[in-house]
């Protein structure tokens, strides 16, 4: 790829135009998957190993359809819930060939999918150790961050509010703590809803952000995955462009010296 | 064939070439073509300046979705994007796929391939169909060498996932032949701008290539 690297997104060594990363999931199927992750401009697509089909040949696979060739592949550990279960996932998905990216999700509790994060960090320590790029999802809490970070991840992926409910960034003041502290790329991942949440991300300074039901889950996702393209390219520039700060009272737009009489 | 196909159904694919129509105005002949079962086609001038070929496009793109079928653009994305075209026809010289995907989202991509490897890489980088050939002489493709023939037609079709059109002297008689080596349909020039009645060729290309046109 050579167009367009001005402001390129850096992860893992590995540098990317597109600052949207998309989840595979909840698609009516394969085809409908493919054109919203083109749609997106997304370069890096996130995997449920453990649902959705990419190592038996005898299924529809989701890899022929969006082609290691052309996208980062990122397996997740969606449906864990110790650490354990997410370190073996994660080496299933390498054995499978898929590379050694993991996006680790190990969850604490069935109705907020909220992560636990005393697990994710023990996950965290072996699979950095074992040799994988992991990319943690955790909680927006700026101590979580800073451990994972510590132990050797190569970004740290604060939700913006639980999986799926669309809430947009809740806590823009610990997303702002933990942009301030990270040394490693911050991804939000998680619980963005329509394309405002997206920009908002951006325009905090976040890296990237993640997102799979927001466009999924869309009465139309290929329109909505071009929607949420522009608006992290929109967010990212508002971001770079340097706003205007917030007052309480009016500054006028011209000035008032040498009014006319 | 695969599911990805059923997002590209497409059969008669017409090269246009203004200079090839024995003096008919170009947009009636391919409409001539659209009744008779043309269901795509690739806007290819490319000695028109690009203001005529944008107005030329806009005509084509409301022409062809009036018949249910998908204009693409040869070589040119800024013309593809601005009149609002199903997709782009990569030349082989022509953008990246991996680039012209960055530019076109989901729009359609179908590259033009001389060479089995072409035609794998294209695949690979993501095209959503493929042309291939010369697979018979024709003066319009001789420039690209010696005709390919049906093996390597075969081969091509064999190794990639996506749709494979053929090209190069296809014609009537050819048709079915070019179909049971694995091509999804063929593209054409002269066989249909060159016709006395294009309608008609365009119909009995479709009912050799096993699809012929039910109703329009």
């Amino acid at each position: 790829m050579t167009i367009d690297m001005t402001d390129p997104f850096e992860l893992a060594g590995k540098r990317f135009r597109s600052r949207l990363i998309v989840g595979t999931g909840k698609y009516r199927d394969f085809t409908e998957t493919t054109h919203a992750v083109e749609a997106s401009g997304a370069e890096i697509v996130t995997v449920a190993v453990r649902r959705v089909n990419i190592t038996d040949p005898g299924k529809e696979n989701l890899l022929d359809f969006l082609k290691p060739s052309r996208y980062t592949i990122l397996p997740n550990t969606a449906g864990c819930y110790t650490a354990d279960d997410a370190v073996r996932t994660a080496r299933l998905a390498r054995e499978a060939g898929v590379g050694n990216w993991v996006k680790l999700e190990v969850i604490g509790d069935q109705k907020t999918l909220f992560p636990d994060v005393p697990a994710t960090l023990e996950a965290a320590r072996v699979l950095v150790r074992e040799g994988f790029v992991v990319l943690p999802y955790i909680n927006d809490d700026p101590i979580a961050a800073k451990k994972l970070e510590e132990v050797g991840c190569a970004a740290v992926m604060p939700l913006a509010a639980p999986i799926g409910s669309g809430l947009g960034i809740r806590n823009p003041y610990n997303v702002r703590i933990i942009l301030e502290q990270s040394r490693v790329p911050v991804i939000v991942d998680a619980g963005v809803g329509t394309a405002s949440d997206a920009a908002v991300a951006m325009e905090l300074g976040c890296d990237a952000v993640l997102m799979n039901t927001a466009i999924a889950g869309a009465k139309d996702p290929v329109l909505m995955a071009q929607a949420m393209r522009q608006a992290v390219e929109a967010g990212r520039n508002a971001f770079r462009a340097g706003r205007i700060p917030r007052k309480l009272y009016a500054t006028a737009s011209s000035p008032l010296d040498g009014v006319l009489e | 064939m695969r599911v990805m196909a059923e997002r590209v159904p497409l059969h008669l694919y017409l090269v246009t070439d203004r200079h090839q129509t024995h003096g008919r105005p170009l947009l009636e002949v391919v409409e001539a073509g659209l009744r008779g079962g043309v269901d795509a086609v690739q806007l290819r001038e490319k000695d028109l300046p690009t203001d005529e070929l944008t107005s030329l496009a806009l005509v084509l793109v409301r022409l062809c979705r009036r018949y249910g079928a998908r204009l693409l653009i040869n070589d040119r994305i800024d013309v593809a994007l601005a009149v609002g075209a199903d997709g782009v026809h990569l030349p082989v010289n022509s953008f990246a796929i991996a680039d012209a995907r960055y530019l076109l989202g989901d729009r359609l991509i179908a590259a033009s391939t001389h060479h089995p490897h072409e035609a794998y890489a294209a695949a690979q980088a993501g095209a959503d169909f493929l042309v291939f050939g010369p697979v018979f002489d024709t003066p319009t493709k001789r420039t690209f060498g010696a005709p390919r023939g049906l093996a390597q037609l075969a081969e091509v079709t064999i190794g990639v996932e996506i749709p494979v059109l053929a090209i190069g002297g296809v014609t009537a008689d050819t048709a079915a032949t070019v179909r049971d080596c694995g091509a999804a349909g063929i593209a054409v020039v002269a066989a249909i701008l060159r016709a006395a009645d294009p309608r008609v060729a365009a119909a009995r290309l479709r009912t050799q290539l096993g699809v012929p046109l039910t109703s329009r």
